[in-house]
């Protein structure tokens, strides 16, 4: 096969693509997006979202118990969570598949990778505050509570603590590093042609 | 006109660049539908704000290639496959089309490729020139025009190969008939 005949089967193909339809095109931009970027984009509107609802639900039961420490701490909280989420979806909005290939992957990989790392550290933070928090109101509510002088009692928190935390990470791991591994892949690939 | 229609236009005009792409990088029917969906609704969002600052069969391509390299398949993949690649895996007949064939065994090699040379072999089946592919890309024309070379010599080989083993089951089918 002559390097002619490669181009000229490649054109013969353009007569056998069937037709498309209006209805079929309008339900193809109805639907949602599978992408990458759409699912970073989709994740964080939840998180952000469910940030914002967590965040009232406890301001409002401080105040209710005349906790005014702890509501102003989470009111501050909540603003600096609600400016990061709008510089976040900023960034990840301006992230368009129109740039050349080796630019989008390249800030696609960089995007995911700080989505892992972010999710990491906020894990790490989230679990410790969830859990000294917890273990801080139990024993202010019950302070004379038998279980809070046993250290088996501490043993067992420490364990659930590190083993929620490691399936939170794995969970991560699970679900973006083969991404993450493709993407780099891609670049590397691109970066050998170069 | 509404944008829209201007769109559905749009897009039936560019739709066998659309195929040809996203057919490169599916392995089932499946895949290719949810392939030429992404790429139409990525384009639509783009639509609006695409300010000519590229050729559009630039930004089609830009918009095709970054989708295909980046989709990442959430169903299993099923046993059923596309038209092309069973036609690949069964026997050849008697009374296909040879064109199709000749179609089908050419995008079987180009899926023996590393997904960026697909993308550069593609661009060059599409009569781009080394400038355009190495825009589209990211990469320098130099690279683009020494990587086209080695890629198309790899795929003759493969195609040659194919079309050896294929000529010897014809010879085959026909001793035993």
């Amino acid at each position: 096969m002559q390097e002619l005949d490669i181009k000229e089967i490649w054109r013969t193909q353009e007569l056998s693509t069937p037709e498309l339809e209006e209805h079929q095109l309008e339900r193809m931009i109805r639907g949602k997006s599978q992408s990458i970027m759409d699912s970073l984009k989709k994740f964080t509107r939840i998180e952000h979202i469910g940030n914002i609802i967590v965040s009232i639900a406890m301001i409002c039961y401080f105040l209710y118990r005349g906790d005014y420490g702890f509501s102003f701490a989470l009111v501050v909280f909540l603003g600096a969570t609600v400016i990061y989420y709008k510089r976040l979806y900023n960034k990840l909005y301006r992230i368009q598949p129109s740039a050349d290939v080796h630019d989008y992957l390249l800030v696609v990989h960089s995007e995911l990778r700080d989505f892992v790392r972010k999710y990491q550290i906020s894990f790490s933070l989230l679990f410790t505050v969830a859990f000294g928090l917890g273990l801080y109101l139990g024993i202010r509510e019950n302070p004379n509570a038998d279980r809070f002088g046993d250290p088996i009692f501490y043993v067992k928190i420490a364990s659930v603590y590190i083993v929620s935390l490691l399936l939170c990470f794995l969970l991560v791991h699970v679900i973006y590093a083969s991404k993450l591994r493709k993407i780099k892949q891609l670049l590397n690939q691109l970066d050998q042609l170069n | 006109m509404s944008s829209k229609e201007f769109f559905n236009t749009f897009v039936r005009d560019q739709k066998a660049i659309i195929t040809k792409i996203c057919r490169s990088y599916s392995d089932s029917e499946e895949d290719f539908q949810d392939l030429f969906q992404e790429v139409a609704l990525q384009l639509w969002r783009g639509y609006e704000s695409f300010r000519s600052e590229s050729k559009v069969s630039t930004w089609v391509y830009r918009v095709a290639l970054n989708v295909c390299l980046t989709h990442f398949k959430k169903r299993k993949r099923k046993p059923e496959t596309s038209s092309i690649d069973n036609m690949l895996r069964e026997p050849v007949q008697e009374g296909v089309d040879p064109v199709h064939e000749q179609v089908a065994i050419l995008y079987e090699g180009i899926k023996q490729l590393k997904e960026i040379e697909r993308a550069i072999i593609l661009l060059y089946l599409e009569d781009k020139q080394y400038n355009e592919i190495a825009d589209i890309l990211g990469m320098t024309r130099t690279n683009v025009g020494v990587r086209i070379n080695r890629i198309k010599s790899q795929l003759k080989k493969y195609i040659d190969a194919r079309v050896g083993h294929q000529g010897d089951m014809e010879d085959a089918r026909a001793v035993n008939a």
